[in-house]
């Protein structure tokens, strides 16, 4: 078995947050959580996570924000991240897939289709 | 709309080069204008001129004509008086040496003799004087130019002279000539017995026709003398008379002489006829009585209608210079008139063309001047009106744009709401179905104290999806004007209690102070949503102050409504906020969890009660971290 990989975990809302946690805990993964986007950024950048899963509506720094920032930092610039938001609008899905996002997911999500989404995206950045 | 429609229409067109085309076609016309004045001004002018002219003309030819003849009638009158008078004379003078009837026989030759030389002295222009007897022989004789010896073998009985004369009558024969100019006359008068003797005496006419010959009329004018048959007997021309020239062959001295016809016209007394060098002459003949001569007096025409010739070229120079004067007024009075027709007529075409700002400078003082006048207040409420239109089509359109921008935020007000409301929805949602996938999928794995919490959270999340769908209903029934709001008398200082005593158990940490009045007014509401604002606001209070504090909720009345506030000493709200927080989702950055917080609603609902029961709701806040206060205000309860 492969050393578990690390998940940074980016959203506000502390039970959804905890459901992931734990999800991906009994997934296999090695959740890291921030409940904004400046701890978001910062952890990504000192834990070198294998990926991000980012939700867009974040108090101090918004998930858009994030995206950008982590683009354009060298160290995080290859970071897959996934997108888990509760916007269900085509323009926004648009929006972050161009801005360099791996994958766009709409709440609510079950746990399969979580952890199906997170292993598409670590397959795609592997390969 | 219609407005703009008919302003389009007025609007000036860009194409009026027609019209300025018209105006061009129309410079011929006002030329044809000038003229017509011109020709009406002279043709009245000039031909008042021509008239007075005229009439002045045949008037002072009427009487320059009959001054003429009447000089000339004057003239062969005097003439006419004078011969027969001295007919007369003569005719006297050789009846004074004829003796009574009954002394006839006793009167001599020689006694006769006697009575002529006496005669000679009293007639001088009997020449020779003879008394024939009753057989036509001469019986005594007397003469100026011969003997004065008869010639008693000579028979006189066959002559006109003796035959006419018997009887007492008087005889006139007719002019003859002597030497080869001197005119004679022989006259005879008989003895008053039938079968008496005739004394006949030989008269020289060249003295008193010499006379005649005297006569002047003018420079040219003469006269004539004329015997029964025609025969010229005097004339200043004397070669003409010794000629023996008959007149007859001029038609007025052949009308003159005739016997006058029985109902026809009495020959004209003066008229212009031909004299015998075929000049046109102004003529008066008068006949002489004895000796049935006729005297003419006669001047050419152009002399004696010289004056009328002068009063003609005088009348005629007058009447140029009248004309040019008539043309020269006629000019500068068209020019005047029509000038500033020209001047209205182009700006009225530049109006036309759209050019509303042109006035028509007309300065006459007259009708035109007030017609420009009238014709450039017209052009200004023209002007206005457009201006108007224009105005009012402006205000319009940026009601109409301002309409479309409102529409167009309430749209995406709307639309902004719907996305953030699925949001709202979404979030809870998420937490319940990824808390029951994971308890599937992970069923045994999960210890029975997180299974605990994943059931927990799910019924949390569930409430709060109840509670958000509850207020969005409310919410929108508020906005609506649907919610049935039943005004009654309410006590504040009771509901406020009531509210704290359900409140106090969630908050332990917090200090409520309520500093209501005692004889604080009723207000009038509805008591079951007053509660609800009061327990909404207190609630945030609480939320709000994480670090607990004092929480005061105060009331008093004024101007028939009564205030409450709510004060803590919490997170407080930046100024930026404070009208911001009334708005549905507003949210203020705190640091405070998701899961203290409500559905967003809250305050926007309670805004929507107060204002349902007339009041009003606001929020004071001296800047983050150092509390808030939230009032409403709600009326006074009236006894109805």
């Amino acid at each position: 078995m492969s050393p578990r990989r690390t998940v940074l975990l980016v959203e506000d809302d502390p039970d959804l947050l905890r459901f992931a946690q734990v999800t991906l805990r009994l997934g296999g993964y090695r959740p890291l959580m921030a409940s904004d986007g400046q701890t978001a950024v910062a952890l990504a950048r000192k834990a070198q996570p294998s990926l991000v899963v980012l939700d867009l509506r974040l108090p101090e720094l918004d998930g858009w924000s994030v995206l950008e920032t982590l683009r354009a930092a060298p160290e995080t610039a290859q970071l897959p991240v996934l997108v888990l938001t509760a916007s269900a609008g085509p323009a926004d899905q648009d929006r972050a897939l161009a801005a360099g996002a791996v994958d766009y997911l709409v709440k609510p999500v079950s746990a399969d289709a979580l952890l199906a989404a997170i292993e598409r995206a670590l397959a795609g950045s592997a390969s | 709309m219609n407005e703009a429609v008919s302003a389009t229409r007025l609007r000036p067109r860009p194409h009026a080069q027609p019209r300025a085309r018209g105006a061009e076609d129309a410079r011929p016309q006002r030329g044809q204008l000038f003229r017509k004045y011109v020709v009406i001004f002279v043709l009245l002018v000039g031909g008042a001129l021509l008239s007075s002219g005229l009439i002045e003309l045949y008037f002072s030819y009427q009487e320059n004509q009959a001054a003429v003849v009447n000089l000339q009638r004057e003239k062969a009158r005097t003439a006419v008086v004078t011969i027969e008078q001295f007919v007369r004379e003569v005719q006297h003078a050789i009846e004074s040496t004829i003796p009574q009837s009954w002394a006839a026989d006793v009167v001599s030759p020689e006694e006769r003799k006697d009575d002529f030389r006496r005669l000679f002295r009293l007639a001088p222009a009997i020449t020779e004087i003879v008394y024939l007897d009753a057989t036509g022989h001469e019986v005594a004789l007397w003469s100026r130019l011969t003997t004065n010896q008869v010639s008693p073998e000579a028979d006189h009985s066959a002559e006109p002279s003796f035959r006419a004369a018997r009887g007492g009558r008087v005889y006139f024969s007719p002019v003859y000539f002597r030497n080869e100019s001197e005119p004679y006359m022989t006259i005879a008068i008989g003895d008053s017995e039938p079968e008496g003797g005739v004394t006949v005496a030989e008269v020289n006419l060249k003295l008193i026709l010499d006379k005649v010959l005297q006569i002047q009329v003018g420079r040219a004018g003469y006269a004539y003398v004329v015997d029964e048959s025609g025969r010229l007997i005097a004339h200043p021309d004397i070669s003409l008379v010794l000629q023996q020239t008959d007149l007859t062959v001029l038609s007025h001295v052949r009308a003159a002489l005739a016997p006058p016809q029985p109902g026809e016209a009495p020959p004209e007394p003066a008229m212009i006829a031909h004299d015998l060098r075929g000049r046109f002459v102004l003529t008066a003949h008068r006949e002489v009585d004895p000796p049935g001569w006729t005297v003419f007096v006669e001047q050419p025409v152009e002399e004696a209608f010289q004056p009328l010739v002068w009063s003609a070229l005088r009348t005629a120079a007058l009447l140029l210079v009248g004309l040019g004067l008539a043309v020269l007024a006629s000019l500068v009075l068209a020019r005047r008139m029509v000038q500033p027709i020209q001047a209205l007529q182009k700006s009225a075409a530049r109006i036309g063309g759209g050019a509303l700002d042109q006035r028509i400078e007309v300065h006459t003082g007259d009708e035109l001047e007030a017609l420009a006048e009238e014709f450039n207040r017209m052009t200004e409420r023209l002007r206005d009106s457009y201006a108007g239109l224009e105005q009012k089509v402006a205000e319009r359109t940026r009601e109409l744009a301002d309409a479309l921008a409102r529409l167009e935020l309430a749209d995406q007000h709307k639309s902004d709401l719907l996305s953030t409301v699925s949001h709202e929805l979404r979030t809870p949602l998420g937490a319940i179905k990824g808390y029951a996938t994971a308890l599937l999928r992970f069923g045994p794995r999960i210890r029975p104290a997180e299974r605990r919490e994943f059931l927990e959270s799910i019924d949390r999340a569930a409430d709060r999806l109840s509670a958000l769908i509850e207020d969005l209903l409310l919410a929108q029934r508020l906005e609506a004007g649907r919610l049935p709001i039943t005004p009654e008398p309410l006590n504040l200082a009771e509901i406020a209690e009531e509210v704290i005593a359900e409140l106090a158990p969630r908050a332990v940490d917090h200090g409520f102070v309520c500093s209501l009045p005692p004889d604080l007014p009723l207000a009038r509401g509805d008591s079951r949503r007053v509660r609800q604002v009061l327990l909404n606001l207190l609630d945030n209070a609480v939320k709000y102050s994480p670090d607990g504090g004092e929480i005061r909720i105060a009331a008093d009345a004024y101007n028939g409504h009564l205030a409450v506030s709510v004060q803590d000493e919490g997170l407080g709200i930046p100024a930026e906020h404070l009208a911001r927080v009334f708005e549905r989702f507003h949210r203020v950055e705190t640091g405070i969890t998701r899961t203290t917080r409500g559905t967003g609603l809250g305050l926007a609902i309670c805004q929507g009660i107060v204002q349902a029961q007339g009041g009003r709701i606001w929020a004071e806040s001296p800047g983050a971290g150092k509390g808030s206060t939230f009032w409403f205000t709600l009326p006074r309860w009236e006894d109805e």
